[in-house]
């Protein structure tokens, strides 16, 4: 009987950390709304979420419009919404199982990039049953490991989005830099021929008359 | 005593090959859209050299029962940053691709639905694993005999090595931001040099040029 127990926990816990999948990071590009579905597979445990806004499609237009985001559980009350947000982490306990809805609304008139990630985390199902039944300590910590490794990558993944998004920014700036000063050089140089001539033209006109 | 211990491993291996085949059973951990006739959408992947990428599509079958209607296939096209094709597929409802970067940079995954009378709207699982997670691990175990910890130990160590290949990466990015920084910075001070000396130029040439013009008309 003990041996048939241990074996099951055994069982149960190889069923754990394969299941244990990392992160689901995916870039797309936005129009108007785009809705994902992702299912989490037990109640209780905690889902992080996190989105940065890349970039908007045309190499002119800066703005810092975000998006809409809007969480709904599989019976479809809204957990948590967040509004014109360039980018946001956060996270939240699942009080049920199932399909979990994020409907993005973007509020820029342009089509944005935008980079999102979610990560399951089952670790308060095993803290809460780990109690109860005798898993094998060094399974337990490795377990626990991979855990904050998946975090780990997690957290490196949105600010991988953060940099992107600042280095297109930065870009950005250089180039518009160097676009003023032109346009600043050639609006000098055109204003003064301008002055240059009315000037003459009055002088002219005045004598022409004396 | 050898016979004992030997039916209690083979015991242990066999639970966790039972177990390793539920753990790769469904999908149940991809990502689902809708798809709409005629739509297009896409999805983009960042993917560094030389890393394993696994993806996995389905069209979800909106009845239970019975096989999925005609309309509700789709085609799907993987291409690497330069422009070559690395998986195609017509008009099918499921499937898969699997490849090893050659290039760095955004991989791009489309899905075209085509187009239907009345419109229809699929949904569509979709699954893209890069690096570690693209390793088939259960299939690790059963080639090399080896017991849960140490696969587990080996994912971890796998996991570690992303992690740090990922912040040597982005230490190259922060260096590459600080160097356009600088150089933004420079070029502004210069450009408004620029700006200045160019103003000024414009008003000496300015106060030359009428002065000739008032001497000439006997002005001054």
């Amino acid at each position: 009987m003990q041996e048939l127990s241990v074996r099951f926990t055994f069982f149960l816990a190889s069923v754990f950390l394969l299941h244990l999948h990392p992160t689901i990071g995916i870039r797309f590009v936005i129009d108007r709304e785009e809705c994902f579905s992702h299912s989490v597979p037990y109640e209780g445990d905690t889902v992080h979420v996190s989105f940065v806004v890349i970039k908007a499609e045309t190499p002119w237009h800066y703005g810092d419009e975000g998006v809409d985001l809007v969480v709904k559980d599989p019976s479809g009350t809204q957990i948590h919404d967040f509004y014109d947000k360039t980018s946001e982490k956060f996270e939240f306990m699942a009080q049920k199982r199932g399909l979990h809805r994020f409907c993005f609304t973007n509020r820029s008139p342009y089509h944005e990039t935008i980079d999102f990630d979610v990560y399951i985390g089952h670790f308060s199902y095993f803290e809460q049953h780990a109690k109860d039944e005798h898993f094998g300590p060094l399974l337990e910590q490795i377990g626990k490991l991979e855990e904050a490794l998946y975090n780990i990558q997690f957290e490196q993944h949105w600010l991988e989005a953060q940099t992107d998004r600042q280095a297109i920014v930065n870009e950005g700036m250089s180039r518009r830099a160097i676009h003023k000063a032109l346009f600043e050089s050639a609006a000098l140089i055109g204003a003064s021929v301008l002055q240059v001539y009315l000037l003459r033209q009055l002088f002219e006109r005045k004598l022409g008359r004396v | 005593m050898m016979g004992r211990s030997c039916a209690i491993l083979r015991a242990y291996l066999f639970t966790f090959a039972l177990a390793s085949f539920l753990a790769a059973a469904p999908p149940a951990y991809a990502l689902r859209f809708e798809l709409q006739s005629g739509n297009t959408k896409c999805i983009s992947e960042d993917i560094k050299l030389n890393a394993m990428s696994v993806g996995k599509y389905a069209v979800v079958n909106p009845s239970d029962s019975g096989p999925l209607p005609d309309s509700h296939k789709i085609t799907v096209r993987v291409t690497s940053p330069y422009g070559n094709s690395i998986h195609y597929a017509d008009l099918v409802d499921s499937g898969n691709f699997a490849f090893t970067s050659n290039e760095e940079g955004d991989y791009l995954a489309c899905l075209w639905a085509p187009d239907h009378k009345p419109p229809a709207t699929m949904v569509v699982e979709f699954e893209w694993r890069t690096g570690v997670a693209a390793k088939d691990w259960p299939n690790v175990a059963k080639k090399g005999q080896i017991d849960v910890m140490e696969l587990e130990l080996k994912k971890l160590e796998d996991t570690i090595k992303s992690i740090h290949d990922e912040m040597f990466y982005l230490r190259e990015r922060e260096e590459q931001m600080q160097d356009m920084n600088r150089s933004t910075n420079s070029r502004m001070a210069w450009l408004s040099f620029l700006s200045l000396a160019v103003c000024l130029s414009v008003a000496g040439l300015q106060l030359w040029h009428l002065k000739t013009f008032f001497e000439r008309k006997k002005l001054l």
